[in-house]
């Protein structure tokens, strides 16, 4: 063989070797874990699937609320998908992790970055992402340093207790002290140019004030034999550059002002006062806290045992209607403010679990009228009526249209169930990335509802009526 | 690989062949490098972001790879440490009883896909949470 034919042998077989190389990339791609960004879709829910359910032969399988029965013994291990998306959750984890590792601390400053907080969202089609668009968020992500969040004394900030000025009220405050509480608000808004008007402002935040001193005075002492314990109520006020209050959750408010009633502990007056109360009749906010820390105390265990998370508390996004009626809200502009629940250590003995959870009755959900949820409630004799019209301007009151729903609480106690469920996964996948400097301390996960109890993550469009958040332990 | 550089310049008389052989050896090396690339980082680095834009339409990015990453990572970082600097020159002109304990950093995607600081809870990607004291 010539010199000449082995050098084109040679160079024939180097391209050879790249040909391979380049038909096997797919090869090894192949190799690599399957992972999805896609939501279960029985994970999200719509009157027009719940009604599409109820109209199928396996409605009666699922329980009547697109539940399946036996999801409690359900293994989220033995579903491909839900592993395939958990690999996802976790990729998407990965790479913020390699971001946030870029960000690094300096010496000898005062300030500091305490913690980190993303969002993820849900398009309605099931596509999970870090939300970076306008858009409701389906959870929500705190990171703090882990040498800072290890050091005495510093607690991880809350997720929603950002971006909005917190005015403490207390039940014995009389209007002075609202007005006292108020003034350097005021002054703030004055100061920072953001509010024109100091004399509506001011006007207008008093008024807010008194009725939420008013709503909180009818809260008495929670039940006795419940797991969960109502422990604080904030009322959202936005106000625009005028100083005239604006619909909750609004968009383009000029300042945001939260009223915040937090209960330090059930003192004696309080059991008293709530005696009183429903010797003659509760308020509606008193019978609407008594009936869900009753409903949620039906799941004995929440908490995600194999991470080191565990359900530090629930939010709840309430309405107010005309007659002072407390309602779950779910149209964006009908939110009016948040009741908290937080799990007491205390636990209920089986036997009088059995007694609550048999307990009747139901929850007003406000919704709009459209067809699907019409037929939904005609299908499921849930009752409703018409949202009345508003009789004053008060803005507590909101003078939006709509249909109140009658949802029972067994629906909604099965929701809770689901829902406990879907923020579970979200917990353990979200907690799988680790990163050597950051560490999620708190994951909250947001649900919306529909009028037949069915519980789903919250999409993009929608908002959530119930949210889920764990704090990881010791934290 | 078959051939090392030392035996490409060691054995080859013909200096066009030597080029072949030097262009031939790189490609090979770079797809190599690309490959194992797309082996260890695809399954590692994928960042998704989702929302709605101003018409109310679903978008999707997907910032993710390992070099993308790194860099919001570098953007982050540069954000941090300008509102730092910042908030260190604040002087309070007169005693109070009101001081800044917290300032929350919104941060969104611009039009390069690029990060800028916007409101908190609209279209922030990821909120930068600085607090003071140690």
């Amino acid at each position: 063989m010539n010199a000449r034919k082995l050098i084109k042998i040679k160079i024939l077989s180097t391209f050879l070797t790249i040909l391979i190389l380049v038909a096997a990339i797919p090869l090894l791609e192949a190799f690599a874990e399957e992972q999805s960004f896609n939501v279960p879709d029985g994970w999200l829910t719509s009157a027009e699937k719940e009604y599409a359910l109820l109209q199928s032969s396996s409605y009666k399988t699922f329980g009547g609320n697109g539940l399946n029965e036996s999801e409690s013994a359900y293994d989220e291990k033995s579903d491909p998908n839900l592993q395939k998306l958990k690999k996802g959750v976790h990729t998407m984890m990965n790479s913020t992790y390699n971001a946030l590792d870029e960000i690094k601390p300096k010496r000898n400053q005062q300030w500091h970055v305490g913690s980190i907080a993303a969002k993820l969202g849900v398009d309605v089609g099931g596509s999970l992402g870090l939300l970076g668009l306008n858009g409701a968020s389906t959870a929500e992500l705190v990171w703090t340093r882990k040498e800072r969040s290890k050091s005495a004394g510093e607690l991880p900030q809350s997720i929603k207790e950002t971006g909005v000025h917190n005015i403490l009220v207390t039940k014995s405050m009389s209007e002075e002290d609202l007005r006292k509480e108020i003034a350097p608000i005021v002054a703030l808004s004055m100061n920072n140019g953001k509010v024109k008007n100091r004399f509506r402002l001011e006007k207008n935040l008093l008024a807010k004030a008194k009725e939420f001193h008013t709503l909180i005075s009818s809260v008495g002492a929670n039940p006795a034999n419940t797991q969960w314990r109502f422990y604080q109520f904030q009322l959202e006020v936005n106000v625009d550059a005028s100083g005239a209050v604006l619909p909750a959750l609004s968009v383009g408010a000029a300042m945001k002002f939260c009223f915040q009633w937090i209960k330090i502990k059930e003192s004696d007056a309080n059991k008293e006062e709530v005696t009183k109360t429903l010797s003659s009749s509760p308020s509606p906010l008193q019978l609407f806290v008594e009936n869900m820390a009753t409903d949620l105390s039906s799941y004995e265990q929440m908490d995600v045992q194999d991470t080191q998370y565990d359900l530090d508390f629930i939010k709840i996004g309430i309405g107010i209607g005309v007659d002072g009626e407390i309602f779950l809200a779910k149209i964006h502009a009908d939110v009016v403010g948040f009741l908290f629940f937080k799990r007491v250590s205390s636990g209920v003995s089986g036997a009088s679990m059995k007694n609550l959870i048999t307990q009747g009755g139901h929850y007003l959900l406000k919704d709009d009228d459209s067809k699907a949820n019409i037929n939904l409630a005609s299908a499921l004799n849930v009752p409703f009526e018409k949202f009345p019209e508003m009789k004053s301007n008060s803005a507590n009151i909101n003078n939006r249209s709509g249909v109140l729903y009658k949802v029972s609480r067994a629906a909604i106690r099965k929701g809770f169930k689901r829902a406990s469920r879907i923020a579970r996964f979200f917990v353990r996948a979200t907690s799988w990335a680790k990163s050597s400097n950051w560490e999620l301390s708190e994951i909250g996960v947001e649900f919306e509802l529909v009028l037949s109890g069915g519980i789903g993550l919250v999409t993009l469009q929608k908002n959530s009526v119930i949210e889920l958040y764990f704090v990881k332990r010791g934290a | 690989m078959k051939y090392t550089l030392f035996s490409i310049v060691k054995f080859s008389k013909d200096r066009r062949l030597f080029f072949n052989r030097a262009i031939a050896l790189t490609i090979g090396v770079v797809l190599l490098l690309l490959e194992s690339g797309c082996f260890l980082v695809r399954p590692l680095e994928s960042l998704p972001i989702i929302g709605l834009d101003s018409n109310g339409q679903v978008k999707k990015y997907n910032l993710g790879g390992n070099f993308r990453t790194h860099r919001y990572g570098k953007l982050l970082n540069d954000i941090k440490n300008q509102s730092i600097l910042r908030l260190e020159s604040i002087k309070s002109a007169s005693p109070s009883p009101w001081h800044i304990s917290q300032v929350s950093v919104g941060l969104g995607l611009g039009a390069a896909l690029d990060l800028k600081v916007v409101g908190v809870e609209l279209e922030s990607l990821i909120e930068l949470r600085i607090i003071k004291g140690e």
